[in-house]
Parts: C-alpha cells; sequence; structure tokens
C-alpha cells in the first residue's frame, strides 16, 4: 500500500461512524437509575439522622427503666401491705377465741 | 433563567420528572459514549447508571458556565475513565477475556459497509492514552467539532489537533505493520 493509499484507508476507518446510530441503552435503565437513587437516599437519611436515632433508643431506654422502677416499686408496696394486713389479720383471728 | 439551567434547578430540587426528560434527552449521548470507552454494553450501562445518579447528585453544583451537554459529557469522560481505570486494576483475569471480547466490538449503530473499519477503529482507541482516547472519541464516535471537544477537556484547541495527530500516526503506524 503506497502513501496515498494508506491515508485514504487511514481516513475511511476515522470518518467510519459518519452516518451511524447512536447506541441506546436498554428501555430499564432507568428504573434501575431511579432505584439506586431511592436506596442512596434511604442510606444517607439512616447516616445523617444517626444521632436522633440513637437519642431515640436512648428514650426508649430510659421510659423502659422508668416503667420497670415504678411497677417493682408498686409491687413492693403491695407485697408490704399485703404482709401488714396478713399479719394484722393474723393476730385478729388468733386473738379472736370466740369458741375458747 | 434558559432551559438548562431550569430543568437542572428542578432536578437539583428532587423533581423526578425533569429529571427523566433529562435522561430522554441525554441517555442515548450518555451510553453511546460511555460504550465507546467500555466497549461492552453490561459496563456502559452500568457507566451510564454512574453518570445519572451523578448528575442528580450534583444538580445543584452546575453553574451555567458551560452548556448543560458540556457539563454532562464531562461527566461521562471522567466517569467512564474511572471506571476503566477500576476494572484493570480490580480484575486483571476478567480485563484479560473482556480485551479478547472487544478485539471484535462492533458498535450496534454503526452502518454495515463501514462495519469493518469501525471495528479497526475502535481497537485503536483502546490502545491510545486517556487523553488521545477522548479527543477520539469525541471526534470520531460522538462527532464534535474539535472546539467544542477542547471545551469539553478543559483544553486548547492546539492540543487537540495535537493528540488527534499523534492518534493518526498511531493508526497509520499499525496499519503499516498489519501490511507489512
Amino acid at each position: 500500500m503506497n502513501r496515498a493509499d494508506q491515508d485514504k484507508y487511514t481516513e475511511h476507518i476515522l470518518n467510519s461512524m459518519q452516518g451511524s446510530e447512536r447506541a441506546r441503552p436498554r428501555p430499564d435503565l432507568f428504573a434501575k437509575i431511579e432505584n439506586v437513587i431511592l436506596n442512596d437516599d434511604r442510606k444517607i437519611w439512616v447516616m445523617k439522622y444517626w444521632k436522633l436515632q440513637v437519642a431515640a433508643a436512648i428514650l426508649i431506654l430510659v421510659m423502659n427503666t422508668t416503667v420497670l422502677t415504678v411497677y417493682n416499686q408498686n409491687r413492693e408496696l403491695e407485697n408490704i401491705n399485703l404482709s401488714s394486713a396478713n399479719a394484722y389479720n393474723h393476730e385478729l383471728i388468733s386473738t379472736f377465741q370466740i369458741y375458747e | 433563567m434558559d432551559k438548562d439551567e431550569n430543568i437542572i434547578r428542578l432536578i437539583a430540587e428532587g423533581d423526578q420528572q425533569a429529571f427523566k426528560k433529562l435522561y430522554d434527552q441525554f441517555s442515548s449521548m450518555v451510553f453511546n459514549t460511555a460504550l465507546s470507552y467500555a466497549q461492552d454494553n453490561n459496563d456502559a450501562e452500568e457507566i451510564t447508571q454512574d453518570v445519572f445518579v451523578s448528575i442528580f447528585r450534583n444538580a445543584g453544583k452546575f453553574r451555567a458556565e458551560s452548556s448543560l451537554t458540556t457539563w454532562i459529557y464531562r461527566i461521562t469522560v471522567n466517569t467512564s475513565l474511572n471506571f476503566i481505570k477500576r476494572r484493570k486494576r480490580h480484575s486483571f483475569i476478567n480485563v484479560e477475556i473482556k480485551k479478547l471480547d472487544r478485539q471484535d466490538f462492533d458498535h450496534p449503530g454503526v452502518l454495515l459497509e463501514n462495519k469493518e473499519n469501525a471495528r479497526i477503529l475502535f481497537q485503536l482507541i483502546d490502545t491510545l492514552a486517556d487523553n488521545q482516547k477522548t479527543a477520539f472519541i469525541l471526534s470520531y464516535v460522538e462527532l464534535l467539532p474539535q472546539k467544542e471537544v477542547a471545551e469539553i477537556m478543559g483544553t486548547s484547541l492546539k492540543a487537540v489537533e495535537s493528540l488527534l495527530q499523534r492518534g493518526k500516526k498511531k493508526l497509520r503506524e499499525k496499519l503499516k505493520k498489519n501490511d507489512s
């Protein structure tokens, strides 16, 4: 191949995409992109509001602890009342010697 | 405010419809450019996905100093080059297999009579350095005027001419080798 032919061939190669159509992606690609953005948003939300989530967890823990403590205190109080009532009842019965 | 700025402003505000409109307008441009770099349909789709996610995330950063087309081309070029680098780094063996496939890469939109020549063009593109590759793809696949290529690449017209000249020289040498 002489120089002129080679130049011509080179130009043919370089211009081989003239008149061609652009390639297109698959039709479902947009839905995929939307999904990625949505999932990223969720991740960003999780990252962004981690302090809020920790605060909420602490609040729930404190509330549960308070409820349990109050419940236990009430139970103890109930037990004391019950045992004193039992004692009183016992005394009452034991001293009440109606048939003797 | 012009049309480009308006659509980008809407996207920055999270408007899905505006984003879809932009996708419909630019997806083939992005995919076609990505395909020229990756020379693989799946990889080109992955690049296209990354480009549009990036557009959605960075819409607020768009300054109308350049046109929207130029901005999207820049994102596409950078994403494609990064993708290729990542691909080379992460899966050496796969790249070798894919490289064999790419030897026969046929662009889906090429005219039948140009198929063989286009195959040689893409083989050449695959061997070029990043800057030359970009200049070649934008000039000979996307068929953009050199002035626009220079704007996208953020370089001078002379630099683009020089990159294309060096690429052409490489092509001539390749043809010479094949001839002898």
